[in-house]
């Protein structure tokens, strides 16, 4: 039955499915590593990278700007121009007090990075889900493709669709029901109101949970925004329970 | 800590950082040691105080590869075209009227002119040979220079980013028969009679000139008029042109696909429809919950159970 775990780790609740290995060292390299992640990019905690970058601690060549920061920061960078300043790391309320928090970055890509752990141990099948960011590698249990339910907006005990996906493969909701209103347009200083959720289905999770944050705040039409990335698609919810789909999004439906 | 690579980064001395970025610690306060002087910043990204934002935002900065699989580096287009899906409406920009009316004007005398050596019968949607494309008669080609700068005086300029000089057309076809490979086309809408036929060819941003066909000008009749279906090696697209007033007021974009079976043609579903879908096809397992923050198994089983109720209460079995 391969390997599974679950972990409480960077604010959320990481589980880690393998199916075809028992070697337990993969879990663990794995949580060691989230815990890692943690430590270096949590808003929450005082000391991190994160939070010392958002105070103006860290000057261009302080040794804290390690390779994988720096491959956040300047990936975050990017998003600001790509997305005409939607996605803007460096203009929301961080909880550490600072106008600076990469999280809606950070997740999906430290689960994009376990991803490429498990691939180069040579694991085909797996899913990791990091608090609803979810990316697959080939087949489920069942050598099925991956059946990801997508949560409906309304309803935590409901689903809204259910997508069938043969990895790899990531998943990313952005939604305002956890936590309250957590996705803030910086253009206008604002909670973004227009919808209640957004999916995004593309080759990496690190793209597509900042590009669920991006279209969240564009709202629909942020959709055809989307367009211009090869290989990712979406799906929207509004608050009045209309649900708009990118073409390619249809194939994951299950029917 | 330092044991977990990232995988795109190369093991040994710490990469060189991006200016800009090294800008932006900077500019929330900190400092860099003396003794290790940053490059002089790049022309348009210098002198950031506190209008940064916009400076930044502003910046042409290539767009790195989103898909890592993605081997062959394909150009990346623009195809935000319309705020109000499902409809994708193009308007014609007001900053650009000048340009616009000058088209319009060059339109109205190359369909005249047409309809003087076509005799104005209406050709209704011919399959074009593919081959067909590539011939581009002087008429054709003049007129494919006035879509383009329509297209991109409506911001459309994301439809011909792609274009390999090979076979990337659009055409704006009311019909008249343009004796030519390229400028069949269906007729649609309330458009009647002669009307104006154009083949958009040429590479992307090409420089808007008029189309200089003779004849005399014969005000278009008002009426929507679509284009044909026209595939590039990007798949299919499909524009129509509305006319008010002999004038092009509106074009609109019908159809828009690309490469990996990827569209920007916005699907609209009914979400009791999809939950009744979702509901349907679950078996008895579902792997993993997006969108929730809770993904234990446990939570996943409560799901699961009200997936059940939802089922027994909607009559479905199994």
């Amino acid at each position: 039955m391969g390997l599974h775990h679950v972990e409480s780790v960077m604010g959320t609740t990481v589980s880690i499915d393998i199916v075809d290995s028992h070697d337990r060292s993969l879990l663990d390299e794995l949580v060691a590593w989230f815990h890692h992640v943690d430590e270096v990019f949590s808003p929450y905690k005082e000391m991190s990278t994160i939070s010392r970058i958002g105070r103006g601690e860290v000057g261009p060549d302080d040794p804290a700007l390690t390779a994988e920061v720096i491959d956040v920061l300047e990936r975050c960078e990017s998003l600001v121009v790509e997305t005409d300043g939607v996605f803007d790391v460096w203009s929301l309320p961080s909880p550490n007090g600072t106008r600076f928090d990469p999280c809606g970055y950070v997740k999906g890509w430290s689960v994009e990075h376990a991803r490429w752990m498990l691939e180069n141990h040579g694991i085909r099948d797996f899913c990791i889900n990091a608090g609803g960011d979810i990316a697959v590698g080939g087949l489920n249990h069942d050598q099925r493709p991956w059946s990801v339910g997508i949560r409906h907006p309304d309803d935590p005990k409901a689903l809204a669709m259910v997508l069938r996906a043969e990895g790899p493969i990531g998943i990313a909701t952005s939604g305002s029901y956890e936590r309250g209103a957590h996705i803030h347009d910086p253009r206008v200083d604002l909670p973004s109101t227009e919808l209640a959720s957004v999916t995004i289905v593309g080759p990496s999770l690190a793209e597509a949970d900042a590009f669920a944050t991006t279209v969240y705040v564009m709202g629909v039409k942020g959709l055809e925004w989307l367009g211009r990335y090869p290989g990712y698609s979406g799906c929207v919810i509004t608050h009045s329970d209309e649900v708009f789909t990118t073409e390619g999004f249809d194939r994951f439906l299950s029917r | 800590m330092s044991n977990h690579k990232n995988p795109k980064q190369q093991t040994g001395g710490r990469q060189p950082i991006d200016p800009l970025l090294a800008q932006r610690l900077e500019q929330l306060g900190g400092r860099r040691p003396t003794g290790s002087p940053l490059p002089p910043p790049t022309p348009g990204t210098a002198a950031r105080s506190d209008g940064a934002r916009s400076q930044v935002a502003t910046k042409q900065a290539p767009p790195r590869p989103a898909a890592r699989q993605q081997s062959s580096a394909k150009p990346q287009h623009v195809a935000v075209i319309s705020t109000e899906p499902p409809s994708k409406r193009i308007r014609i920009q007001g900053t650009h009227a000048g340009q616009t009316e000058k088209l319009q004007a060059a339109a109205a005398r190359a369909a005249a002119a047409r309809a003087t050596k076509g005799g104005g019968g209406v050709n209704r949607g011919k399959a074009v040979p593919p081959t067909g494309r590539k011939n581009k008669p002087a008429t054709a080609s003049k007129i494919a220079s006035l879509a383009v700068s329509i297209a991109t005086t409506a911001a459309l300029a994301g439809l011909f980013a792609r274009n390999d000089s090979s076979t990337q057309t659009v055409t704006l076809t009311g019909g008249t028969a343009a004796g030519n490979g390229t400028a069949n086309g269906n007729v649609a809408g309330t458009g009647t009679g002669a009307t104006q036929s154009s083949v958009a060819t040429g590479p992307a941003g090409a420089t808007p000139t008029t189309a200089t066909a003779a004849g005399a000008a014969r005000t278009i009749k008002d009426g929507t008029y679509v284009g044909k279906t026209e595939y590039n090696r990007f798949g299919a697209v499909q524009v129509q042109a509305v006319y008010g007033g002999g004038k092009l007021t509106d074009v609109q974009i019908l159809q828009y696909e690309d490469g990996d079976n990827r569209s920007i043609r916005i699907n609209q579903i009914a979400l009791p429809r999809l939950i009744q879908r979702a509901v349907a096809a679950q078996g008895t397992q579902i792997d993993g919950v997006s969108g929730a923050t809770y993904t234990t198994r446990s939570y996943v089983k409560t799901l699961q159970s009200a997936i059940d109720a939802a089922k027994q209460a909607s009559g479905i079995t199994g």
